[in-house]
């Protein structure tokens, strides 16, 4: 959890020369860097309500309500071959 | 996910009921879809989720995006010629080579982000919105928040970037020829080989921005902040770079004066205190305006309008105020250690000392004196001011008009002051 403030306050000064100012987005990835798309949620039977009702999101966004940020997951097409693909990304913005 | 033709119509026309209230209507989602090469002109998509979707060389002619969704979207090549997109999320958007021209961009959000993986070991990785080489010729962006996005070698001829936030953006090679960027924030902004001929940059902000053989020839830059510019490459023929009254007070330092406003109404647990320090404010007119507690140690207020202006243990310590308007201010318990104050009016001023309080709000029975020590206060008009328990240690009051200033315990050890100066003052100074 620390590292959401710690992130925000490296990325988020908007000031002079950003890093970057608007938003910090976490994908997970696999060995090679790449974001997760060899495990398929669908398969499994999960959605993305399924992923914003897990403990670790609720607490990720109490948390981010304690620094008054806001946060949510993202449900993004990645690929349609070999067959379609989402990716899920958490993304925390809300600082002016 | 590509969509066919018909499968877009129906969730456009399923998006227009929604907008429209009615029945079976729908907001569409087309959030990473694939509408590469689309023609979607005059479509109305406001409020339309459109997050990562790729757009490239999409036809949105006059489209109507307002508040839509297109965080992260791909916009390379498309036109959006006349397209509405107030208050758009375009924050990571890459939009290179679009054509802009005419667009409303009114306080859309285009700044970059970072992209952080899940291990924490890997460097994140930054994107920014990518709008280089893109027709924005006569675009409206004002109040826009353009920050550290890059939008080199565009054409921005005429655009409208009034109050717009351009904080470290990339700006090289742009064309901003009779924009108008009045009071625009381009702090830390790269505007090498810029051409910004017959521009309005009243009151813009340029702090810590990179001037290299930019041209500003006819363009107005009268109250501009310019502080850290080195403007020795840059072409001003026939540029205003006069100070300015003061009032055209750039979007930043409105912002740091509302939120030390907040700071003091809250007593410190919100809003932040004003740090000033060595920033270059020369002629800003505050009046009326609370800037108590505020750091400005050093900075330069020369011929500054401080009327009434509150500045109750401000620091001030090694600050040029010469020719300061400080008539009627509030300046109890304030730090002017060093400062020069040549030339100002300081008549009816209160430089008397607070009484410090604890905690629980209770007076603690010390005293916060003024700090004139070693001040420079030649020529000043101190009329009817009151320096009662003032320390002015070492203070050059040389031609300073003292007539019924209050001196009640007034520390002039050192002071360079004269007898018959002294004798217009009511009360004893410390012995």
């Amino acid at each position: 959890m620390v590292r959401v403030a710690d992130d925000v306050a490296r990325y988020a000064d908007a000031k002079v020369g950003p890093a970057g100012g608007g938003f910090v987005i976490y994908y997970l990835t696999d060995d090679s860097g790449e974001p997760l798309k060899t495990t398929n949620a669908g398969d499994q039977g999960i959605s993305l309500e399924d992923l914003q009702k897990t403990r670790g999101y609720d607490r990720l966004r109490s948390y981010c309500e304690e620094l008054s940020l806001s946060v949510r997951i993202d449900e993004h097409y990645y690929a349609d071959e070999p067959r379609p693909t989402k990716i899920y990304r958490v993304v925390v913005d809300g600082w002016s | 996910m590509t969509m066919s033709p018909d499968q877009i119509l129906d969730i456009i026309a399923s998006h227009e009921r929604w907008l429209q209230r009615r029945t079976g209507g729908t907001r569409a989602n087309l959030s990473g879809c694939n509408l590469a090469d689309f023609n979607l002109a005059q479509v109305n998509l406001q409020s339309a989720k459109l997050s990562g979707a790729y757009l490239a060389r999409a036809v949105l002619i006059g489209a109507d995006l307002s508040y839509s969704d297109m965080f992260c979207a791909n916009l390379d090549g498309a036109d959006l010629n006349r397209a509405l997109l107030v208050r758009a999320d375009l924050r990571g958007a890459f939009m290179r080579g679009a054509n802009l021209a005419g667009a409303n961009l009114k306080e859309a959000d285009l700044r970059g982000g970072a992209l952080i993986s899940g291990n924490p070991a890997a460097p994140a990785t930054i994107i920014r919105s990518n709008i280089g080489q893109s027709d924005m010729d006569e675009a409206d962006m004002a109040g826009a928040n353009l920050s550290g996005t890059d939008l080199s070698h565009s054409s921005m001829i005429g655009a409208i970037l009034e109050k717009t936030l351009l904080c470290g953006a990339n700006l090289s090679g742009v064309n901003l020829e009779g924009a108008n960027l009045q009071g625009a924030d381009l702090s830390g902004a790269n505007l090498s080989s810029a051409r910004i001929i017959g521009a309005n940059l009243a009151g813009a902000n340029l702090t810590g921005a990179l001037i290299h053989r930019t041209q500003f020839q006819k363009s107005d830059l009268h109250g501009a902040i310019l502080e850290n510019v080195d403007l020795s490459s840059a072409d001003l023929a026939g540029a205003n770079l006069s100070a300015g009254d003061g009032r055209g007070l750039s979007r930043s330092m409105r912002d740091i004066l509302r939120e030390h406003a907040v700071w003091i109404r809250e007593q410190g647990r919100g809003g932040s205190r004003a740090q000033l320090a060595k920033t270059d404010l020369t002629s800003i007119d505050i009046s009326d305006v609370n800037l108590s507690g505020a750091d400005l140690r050093e900075a330069i207020l020369t011929g500054a309008v401080m009327r009434r202006t509150s500045l109750v243990m401000s620091d001030l310590s090694g600050a040029k105020l010469t020719g300061t308007d400080l008539r009627d201010a509030e300046l109890a318990g304030i730090n002017l250690a060093g400062a020069d104050l040549t030339g100002s009016r300081m008549a009816g001023a209160d430089l008397t000392s607070v009484e410090l309080k604890g905690s629980d709000g209770q007076p603690t029975g010390r005293l916060w004196v003024a700090n004139l020590s070693g001040a420079i206060l030649v020529d000043v008009d101190l009329t009817g001011a009151r320096l009662s328990g003032a320390n002015l240690k070492g203070a050059d009051l040389t031609g300073a008009k003292l007539n019924r200033t209050q001196i009640k315990g007034t520390d002039l050890d050192g002071a360079r002051v004269t007898e018959q100066q002294l004798a217009q003052a009511i009360g004893k100074p410390a012995p």
